[in-house]
């Protein structure tokens, strides 16, 4: 059931925020969010979800640090993530990916549904 | 203490003490008499300079103890009108106001030696078909000089009489002498206003207009007029300045000079030049032709931080040695052929600072001499870069609020939050398509920012071209099969792989095939070739069946945002920075990229890629422009 999965999405600018928790929750997600990596890490610390978005470039606790706070952790080893990204730090974008984030997504570029389309493959498997 | 009562001096002075002025001519002359006009208005009757020649309308300088001041700038207060000569005497007359100037006049008495400096006149010659003369007092006496004499010159006189002058005594004159000869005056004891120059603005009058006054009255007035929309070819602005015979002697030398008609004025011209060489602020050196400083002029110094006689003798390698070796030895080349050269050349100040110049050097024929100037444009380059910055910081927060506009008319098209109408459809349809325009063109923008700050992180691998080529034409399927687009590509056998970034040679390629597909309508042909030039470079080449570019735009195809007229209406999406990206790419790895094309018959782009430059180590830096 899509509504028992749910998805953490931790991104700094509002409407992109805002935009991916209408589009997820829609889809039938439970969704909960955060605006910055200290909260984004609690919250995944303490709600475990299924699947994370978390954007790299984020206040507070930059997005590299929350993912490798985050893999020190039993259970935040194994949460599947998604790195948001406008692809201008691609070096920070490789670092995450050797820290066990497991895609990327390039905000500007992507399609609405293919994220959707990602995060539904991501938590098939 | 009030400004009047400090009008008298606080020192005694005598008429002997006078300011040593250099203007000429300068006469020692009696009052011979003295006449009350008006209450404000006097007429003072000098002795007239033997052998001088004045004419009425003339202004005329007293030279008055303490008064040096107003030499400096030309004042009203220092001035008299001489308003009629006979054989023994000139006339001036002097309105009395509480200057310091009129002031002291009050206390001219008959048989008193004056010092005059005159007579000036204005440079003003009444043009044969009349003008319109706008005039501040002090003009009057100039006009009223022209109206005398000048009988059929159709004129209109506007005079203003702000602070005191000599309105008052030849208003009558003005009005006699207009009535007889029917010129239009208009005389005011107030400021202009724009109501008064009611036919120029209105085009009725339309002779050339003369503006004579003080400074104040001048801008003044000329902004009245050109708020007005009056054409500023119209105005012509005469000033009072007194020629000195020292003034006249140099006129003549730099005429002669420069007519070649007089080769001994030259040493004292010479010297003339060269305080001017001093005081520019670029950079001028003298050297022979080994390149030995000879001469350097003070901007040298201020800029290099050398002094001459630290680089006399020398070469300018002392601050300039920065560039490669190579390239000194073709300027020199160049240069010793005869030719002039300019280069853009990073320097080395004396205590390291490191600046960039345009320098232009030329050689001074058979004199074996060159002349050598540097304008620095170090400044330019940082605000250049600033504004760079700038664009990329823009480009980049443009990003976000582009795709929440994106994603969020994505679910509205997708029927997310209720079932959207056709005509909404197709209205989302339209704001979709516009802000992926938008999301291009930020990329675009980005990627220039990146190419000319020099910020892309370039490597320098073997690059497969051929796989490149087939990767882009993949990912334009969509649009070559929508268009019907007929789509060939040769390769030469066994091309080698170039060394270079794969993602520049990416955009490149990109670029190349999205522009040729974009400007060929349905059913055209595009053809890419690849192959062997010569032994050491390659040669992309792209061709179309489609558009082509119109002749009188080829010289700009390469320029930022440019698009050509002949498919700007055409097709709207394009930002105009795809080939500006490619000839950065291309030009900094010392490639060249050029086309042909004809309006309606299509395009061919042409690249040439050096197959082997690794060696070069600046270039390994990424890209610097």
């Amino acid at each position: 059931m899509k509504s028992d999965k749910k998805i953490l999405i931790v991104e700094d600018e509002v409407q992109l925020l805002n935009v991916l928790y209408d589009k997820l929750s829609l889809d039938g997600y439970t969704i909960i969010k955060a605006a910055d990596g200290k909260a984004g890490l609690d919250l995944a610390l303490s709600e475990h979800p299924d699947l994370i978005l978390l954007d790299i470039n984020l206040p507070v606790m930059d997005g590299i640090s929350a993912l490798r706070e985050l893999r020190k952790d039993p259970i935040g080893k194994t949460i599947e993530v998604i790195m948001l990204t406008n692809f201008s730090e691609s070096k920070l974008l490789a670092e995450a990916l050797t820290l066990g984030a497991h895609d990327y997504l390039v905000k500007s570029d992507w399609k609405l549904e293919d994220v959707v389309k990602l995060v539904s493959d991501k938590l098939k498997s | 203490m009030t400004s009047k009562e400090s009008v008298v001096s606080k020192q005694e002075s005598s008429w002997s003490d006078l300011p040593n002025v250099d203007y000429e001519p300068r006469f020692h002359i009696k009052v011979v008499s003295r006449t009350k006009i008006s209450k404000d208005v006097i007429a003072l009757s000098l002795e007239r300079p033997k052998d001088f020649i004045f004419t009425p309308g003339q202004y005329i300088w007293f030279i008055l103890p303490e008064l040096t001041k107003y030499f400096g700038v030309i004042d009203r207060k220092a001035y008299s009108i001489v308003s009629s000569i006979d054989n023994k005497h000139i006339d001036i007359v002097v309105k009395l106001t509480n200057s310091d100037f009129t002031k002291k006049m009050r206390l001219l008495k008959v048989g008193d030696d004056v010092d005059i400096v005159g007579p000036m006149g204005s440079a003003f010659i009444v043009p044969e078909d009349g003008c319109i003369m706008i005039s501040e007092s002090i003009g009057l006496a100039s006009f009223l000089s022209i109206l005398r004499s000048n009988t059929s010159v159709d004129c209109r006189l506007f005079a203003y009489d702000i602070k005191g002058g000599a309105l008052t005594y030849f208003s009558d004159e003005i009005e006699m002498l207009s009535k007889k000869y029917n010129y239009k005056t208009y005389l005011s004891y107030e400021s202009p206003q724009v109501s008064d120059f009611d036919c120029i603005i209105n085009k009725k009058c339309n002779k050339q207009i003369y503006i004579i006054g003080s400074q104040d009255f001048v801008n003044a007035t000329t902004s009245m007029l050109a708020n007005n929309k009056v054409s500023p070819s119209r105005l012509h602005y005469e000033g009072i300045y007194p020629q000195t015979e020292q003034g006249k002697k140099l006129e003549k030398q730099f005429s002669d000079y420069f007519n070649n008609k007089s080769q001994d004025v030259v040493s004292n011209i010479g010297d003339i030049f060269l305080q001017a060489t001093q005081q520019i602020t670029n950079h001028i050196i003298l050297t022979d032709d080994n390149g030995r400083i000879l001469f350097a002029n003070q901007a040298v110094t201020d800029i290099t931080g050398y002094t001459f006689n630290e680089i006399k003798g020398k070469t300018p390698r002392i601050w300039g040695g920065l560039s490669s070796g190579d390239s000194y030895k073709s300027l020199w080349k160049h240069l010793k052929s005869g030719k002039s050269a300019k280069r853009v050349i990073v320097n080395r100040r004396r205590d390291g600072q490191i600046y960039t110049v345009v320098a232009t050097i030329t050689p001074i024929l058979n004199q074996g001499l060159f002349v050598a100037t540097e304008e620095n444009i170090s400044t330019l380059r940082e605000v250049d870069k600033a504004k760079t910055e700038f664009v990329s910081i823009a480009s980049h927060q443009l990003r976000t609020p582009l795709s929440v506009i994106k994603w969020y008319v994505e679910m509205l098209l997708s029927g997310d939050v209720g079932v959207v109408s056709e005509k909404q459809a197709q209205y989302l349809h339209e704001v979709y398509a516009s802000s992926e325009h938008m999301v291009e063109l930020v990329n675009s923008l980005l990627d220039v920012s990146r190419l000319e700050l020099g910020t892309l992180k370039l490597v320098r691998e073997s690059v497969n071209v051929i796989d490149i080529v087939n990767d882009v034409i993949k990912e334009q399927m969509i649009n070559i099969e929508k268009k019907k687009i007929k789509l060939s590509f040769n390769s030469d056998k066994n091309v080698p792989a170039l060394h270079a970034d794969p993602k520049l040679v990416r955009m490149v390629i990109q670029n190349l095939l999205s522009n040729a597909i974009k400007y060929t309508p349905d059913n055209g042909k595009v053809h890419i070739g690849y192959s062997f030039h010569g032994k050491d470079d390659i040669l992309f080449k792209i061709s179309d069946n489609g558009y082509g570019i119109p002749k009188s735009q080829q010289s700009r195809i390469f320029t930022k945002f440019f698009r050509a007229d002949n498919i700007r209406s055409k097709i709207t999406e394009g930002t105009g920075l795809g080939l500006y990206i490619i000839k950065l790419i291309i030009d900094n790895y010392g490639g060249k990229v050029w086309f042909e094309s004809k309006e309606n018959k299509g395009t061919t782009f042409y690249m040439l890629i050096p197959i082997g430059i690794a060696t070069n180590k600046e270039r390994e830096m990424g890209i610097r422009i």
